[in-house]
C-alpha cells in the first residue's frame, strides 16, 4: 500500500518536472534573446529616441518563446489536474510520457529564443539606418521562432493525447 | 488591380517656365524624374538652381535645428488632434509671410549662449572637484610659486604612507617642513616647504611614497575664496541658461509656423534638386521620367495650362533601365499592399500578389487569434481610429487592415467557440447548445481546438495547399501569358500537374470525393512523376545527365513538403492564443477566491491586463506569421521581388497634413 502511494506521487512529479522544464528552459531562451535584443535597441534609442516603439517591438519578438514554454507547463498543470485542485492518480509511465512530451518546446524554445534575440539585434541596425525597413527585420527574426512554434505545437499535441486515465 | 503600367517620357519646354512647370509637376506628384545624360549644360541655368538649392538646404537644415531646439518647450499637439492641417494654398502663403529668419537667428544666439554658460558650469564643477579638498590651504595663491628661499609643492598621498613620508623629508635637512591639510582614511592631503637646493631629494622621496602633486590655479587670495568664485559663476552661469529656457519658451509659440515652413521649405528643396537634372540650353530646357500611362494626358493638360510651348513624347528607356513599380488596388484591397510591401515590390514582370494574398492573410490571421471577443475588441478599437483620428496613409492603410482583421477573427472565432477563452459553463444557458457530438458548445461553434486538434491540423496544412497549388497556377499563367510558354509549361505546367494529382488523390484518399477514384489518382501521380523525369532534366547534354537530372528534379517534393508542413503553426498560434486566454482566466478566477473583500478587485485588474495582453501580443505575432506565410512559402512559388519603388516628385509633409478640400 505505501509502496503504490509512492508511485502515484513519483507520476506527478515527473509531470511537475517535465513543466518546470518547458516553463524554465523557454524563459531562459527569451530572457537572453530579448537582453540580446534590448541592448543593441538601448544604443539606436539614444541615438535616435523616436524610433522607440520599432525598437520595442523588435526586442519583443524573441519573447514568445517564454510564452510557448509558459503554456505548456500551464497544460500539465491543466490536464493533471493540479490546477482545479483535483489531481489525477498518474503512473510513473504516465509522468515520464508528460516529462518527455516537455522536451520538444523546452529545448526548442531555449535556442530559439537565444538565436532569436541575435537575430532581432542585428535587426535594430537596420531600423537604425532606415526605419521603412522595419518590416524586413521583423520577418528575418520570425524565421527562427519557427522552430519553436514547431516544438511548442508537438509538445501541446502530446500532452492533448497521452492518455491519462 | 495590379501592376499600373508606367511609360518613360520626355519633355521639353522653355527655360523661363521651368519653374512653374516643375511646380505643377510636383503638385500632379506623378512624374519620376531621372538625370539627363546627354552633355546639354547651360551652366548659367544650372548655376542659378545650384544657388537657389544651396539657399533652400540652408533654410531646412536651420528650421530642423530650430524645431529640434524649440519642441521640448512647445505645446505638443495630442494625439486626437492630430497634425497640423492646411490646404496646399495656405501652406504656401503661411510660409512666405512668416518670418522664420529672425527666430532662426535668435535660437542660434539663445543656443551659444546657453552652451557657454554650460561649458562654464562643467568647467568649474571639474575644478571644485580637485580643489575643494584643498581648501584649508592656509598659504595664499601667489605665494605658491615659492620664493628665492623656499618652494612648495601640493598634493596627496596614501594615508598609510603619512608618517614614514614626513620622517623621513625631516630627516634630509632642517629646510624641509611637512604640514598635513587634510587627512582621511585613505589619502590625505599635504604640502611641503623646502630649500630650493633640495628639491631633487624631496622629489624623490615623495614619489617613492605614491605622491601626486596637485597644479594650483593661478592668482591671488586663498584657496577658499578662489572656490567661492568658482561657486558664483556656477550660479550665474545657471542663471543665464534658465534665462535662455524662457527665451526658448517664449519662441516655442512658433513652432507651428516653424513647422509649416519646414514641410514649404521641403517641397522647395525637393523641386530644385529635381531641376538639377534637366538638360539645358539658353532658351529650352528637357527632362526624363517615368510616369504611370493612365495619368499622361491629365500630367499634359496641367502642363498646358501653365506653358503651350511644351513638348511631351515617349521614349525608350536606356539600356539596362528598369521600369519603376506601381501597385494599384481598389480602395477595398489598398490596406494589404501595406503587406506586400514589407517583403518589396514585384519586379517590373511579376504581377502584383496583393489581390492574392488578400484573402489568405486575413484567414490566416484569424485563425492565428481564432477568438471572437478578440475580433471584436480590436474592430471597435481600429474603426473608431479611423473615425476620430486623423492618421498619416501609410498608418491608416495598416489599421484599416487590422480593422479587417478584427471581423476576419470575429466570424473564425465564432466558428471556433473562442469567446476570451471562456468554457461553456461558464456563460448563460441561451448561449449554447448541444453538439451532435453530444458536446456543448457555444451558439455558432462548428470546431473545437482544444478538443479536436487534429482537425484544425489538417484544416491548417489543407489551406497551405490549397494557397500553394494557387501559386504555383498563377506562375504558370503567367508565363504563359507575358513570358516564354514552353518554358512555362516545361517547368511549372509540370509541377502543376503533379501538385494536382496529389491533391487529386488526397481528397479520394479522405473520401471528399468518391473514394473508387483513387486509383485514377494514384496513376496521375505516376503519369506526373513520369513527366517530371523525362522534360525536367532537358538542358543537360548527355543521355544520362538528363536522366539523372529528371529523377533528381522529384526532390522538389520534399520542398513543396516542408512548405505545406510549415501552415501547422497556425495551429500552434491558435492554441497559444487559447491557452494563453485560459490561463488568464483560470488566475482571475484564484484572485477571487484567494483574496476576502477585495478579490473582485484584483479580478478584474487580471482580466482586463491579462486579455489586452494576450491581445496586443498575440495580434503582432498572427500578423507576423501570417505575413511570413505569405511571404516564404506563398512568394517562393512564383516571384522573385525587389522591383524599383516609384518614386515620383511630390509634396511630402513632416509635420502638417495636406487637405485640399
Amino acid at each position: 500500500m505505501e509502496e503504490l502511494i509512492i508511485t502515484q506521487w513519483d507520476g506527478v512529479a515527473l509531470a511537475l518536472a517535465g513543466a518546470a522544464i518547458a516553463v524554465g528552459l523557454g524563459g531562459i531562451g527569451s530572457s537572453i534573446g530579448v537582453s540580446l535584443a534590448g541592448q543593441a535597441g538601448a544604443g539606436v534609442t539614444t541615438e535616435q529616441p523616436e524610433k522607440f516603439g520599432k525598437v520595442l517591438v523588435l526586442e519583443a519578438l524573441p519573447g514568445t518563446q517564454g510564452i510557448y514554454g509558459f503554456l505548456v507547463g500551464f497544460l500539465i498543470l491543466l490536464n493533471t489536474g493540479i490546477i482545479k485542485g483535483a489531481m489525477l492518480d498518474l503512473s510513473m509511465a504516465q509522468g515520464w510520457q508528460l516529462l518527455f512530451a516537455c522536451l520538444p518546446c523546452g529545448l526548442a524554445c531555449l535556442f530559439s529564443g537565444i538565436y532569436q534575440g541575435k537575430v532581432s539585434a542585428a535587426g535594430m541596425n537596420m531600423i537604425a539606418k532606415d526605419a521603412s525597413q522595419m518590416g524586413k527585420a521583423i520577418v528575418l527574426s520570425a524565421m527562427v521562432e519557427t522552430y519553436a512554434v514547431l516544438g511548442f505545437l508537438i509538445s501541446a499535441l502530446l500532452i492533448f493525447f497521452i492518455d491519462l486515465t | 488591380m495590379a501592376l499600373a503600367k508606367t511609360q518613360k517620357i520626355q519633355l521639353i519646354g522653355l527655360s523661363s517656365k521651368k519653374e512653374k512647370l516643375f511646380e505643377t509637376i510636383q503638385k500632379a506628384g506623378i512624374l519620376e524624374i531621372k538625370e539627363v545624360t546627354e552633355d546639354l549644360v547651360s551652366e548659367k541655368e544650372l548655376n542659378k538652381t545650384i544657388h537657389k538649392l544651396q539657399k533652400a538646404e540652408l533654410d531646412f537644415a536651420n528650421l530642423e535645428f530650430a524645431i529640434k531646439l524649440l519642441s521640448p518647450y512647445g505645446k505638443k499637439r495630442s494625439f486626437i488632434q492630430g497634425p497640423i492641417e492646411l490646404d496646399e494654398k495656405e501652406i504656401e502663403e503661411r510660409a512666405k509671410v512668416f518670418d522664420f529668419q529672425t527666430i532662426i537667428d535668435e535660437c542660434l544666439k539663445i543656443e551659444d549662449t546657453e552652451v557657454k554658460a554650460k561649458n562654464e558650469i562643467a568647467n568649474a564643477n571639474s575644478e571644485l572637484d580637485i580643489y575643494n579638498i584643498l581648501r584649508n590651504l592656509k598659504i595664499n595663491l601667489e605665494n605658491l610659486s615659492g620664493s628665492k628661499n623656499a618652494n612648495i609643492i601640493v598634493g596627496s598621498i596614501p594615508t598609510e604612507d603619512l608618517e614614514a613620508t614626513k620622517k623621513e623629508l625631516t630627516k634630509l635637512s632642517d629646510l624641509v617642513d611637512v604640514q598635513v591639510i587634510n587627512k582621511e582614511e585613505k589619502v590625505s592631503q599635504i604640502y611641503v616647504i623646502f630649500s630650493p637646493e633640495l628639491e631633487k631629494d624631496v622629489r624623490a622621496t615623495l614619489s617613492e611614497h605614491k605622491f601626486s602633486e596637485v597644479e594650483l590655479p593661478e592668482g591671488t587670495g586663498s584657496l577658499d575664496d578662489y572656490c567661492k568664485k568658482l561657486n558664483t559663476v556656477i550660479k550665474d552661469s545657471e542663471k543665464i541658461i534658465k534665462k535662455a529656457e524662457g527665451e526658448l519658451k517664449e519662441l516655442s509659440e512658433n513652432i507651428e509656423n516653424l513647422q509649416i515652413v519646414h514641410d514649404y521649405t521641403l517641397w522647395e528643396k525637393e523641386k530644385l534638386e529635381e531641376m538639377k537634372k534637366a538638360g539645358s540650353t539658353e532658351y529650352s530646357f528637357v527632362i526624363k521620367g517615368w510616369i504611370p500611362i493612365a495619368n499622361m494626358k491629365m500630367l499634359e493638360e496641367d502642363l498646358n495650362k501653365v506653358s503651350k510651348e511644351l513638348l511631351i513624347e515617349k521614349i525608350e528607356p536606356d539600356e539596362g533601365e528598369t521600369p519603376p513599380v506601381i501597385i494599384r488596388n481598389s480602395s477595398f484591397m489598398s490596406p494589404f499592399e501595406t503587406v506586400t510591401k514589407i517583403y518589396g515590390l514585384p519586379q517590373s514582370s511579376e504581377m502584383d500578389p496583393t489581390p492574392y494574398l488578400s484573402a489568405f492573410f486575413i484567414l490566416f490571421f484569424a485563425l492565428c487569434l481564432t477568438d471572437a471577443g478578440y475580433g471584436l475588441v480590436m474592430f471597435v478599437a481600429t474603426a473608431l481610429a479611423l473615425k476620430f483620428l486623423k492618421l498619416p496613409t501609410g498608418t491608416k492603410k495598416l489599421v484599416k487592415l487590422l480593422m479587417y482583421g478584427g471581423v476576419a477573427t470575429f466570424i473564425v472565432g465564432a466558428l471556433f467557440g473562442g469567446w476570451f477563452s471562456l468554457t461553456t459553463d461558464q456563460i448563460p444557458d441561451f448561449l449554447k447548445f448541444t453538439n451532435d457530438a453530444g458536446e456543448t458548445a457555444f451558439i455558432m461553434q462548428k470546431f473545437n481546438s482544444l478538443t479536436e486538434p487534429l482537425t484544425i491540423l489538417k484544416m491548417a496544412l489543407a489551406l497551405g495547399y490549397i494557397q500553394i497549388l494557387l501559386g504555383t497556377f498563377m506562375k504558370l499563367f503567367h508565363g504563359i501569358k507575358h513570358l516564354d510558354k514552353k518554358e512555362a509549361i516545361l517547368d511549372t505546367g509540370t509541377w502543376a500537374f503533379m501538385l494536382s494529382a496529389i491533391a487529386f488523390t488526397i481528397l479520394a484518399a479522405s473520401k471528399v470525393i468518391p473514394i473508387e477514384l483513387q486509383v485514377v489518382g494514384t496513376w496521375w501521380v505516376i503519369l506526373a512523376a513520369a513527366i517530371l523525369v523525362t522534360t525536367q532534366g532537358r538542358n543537360q547534354k548527355s543521355i544520362p545527365g538528363k536522366i539523372m537530372f529528371g529523377i533528381l528534379s522529384l526532390y522538389g517534393l520534399i520542398g513543396y513538403l516542408s512548405d505545406v508542413l510549415s501552415y501547422s503553426r497556425l495551429l500552434a498560434l491558435g492554441l497559444a492564443t487559447a491557452i494563453i486566454g485560459l490561463a488568464v482566466n483560470i488566475i482571475a478566477v484564484l484572485m477571487y477566491d484567494l483574496i476576502p473583500y477585495v478579490g473582485w478587485i484584483f479580478m478584474l485588474v487580471v482580466l482586463i491586463g491579462g486579455h489586452l495582453f494576450n491581445l496586443v501580443i498575440n495580434t503582432l505575432g498572427s500578423f507576423i506569421h501570417s505575413g511570413r506565410l505569405q511571404f516564404v512559402e506563398f512568394f517562393g512559388q512564383f516571384m522573385e521581388g525587389g522591383g524599383r519603388d516609384f518614386k515620383p516628385l511630390n509634396k511630402k509633409t513632416k509635420y502638417t497634413f495636406i487637405n485640399n478640400s
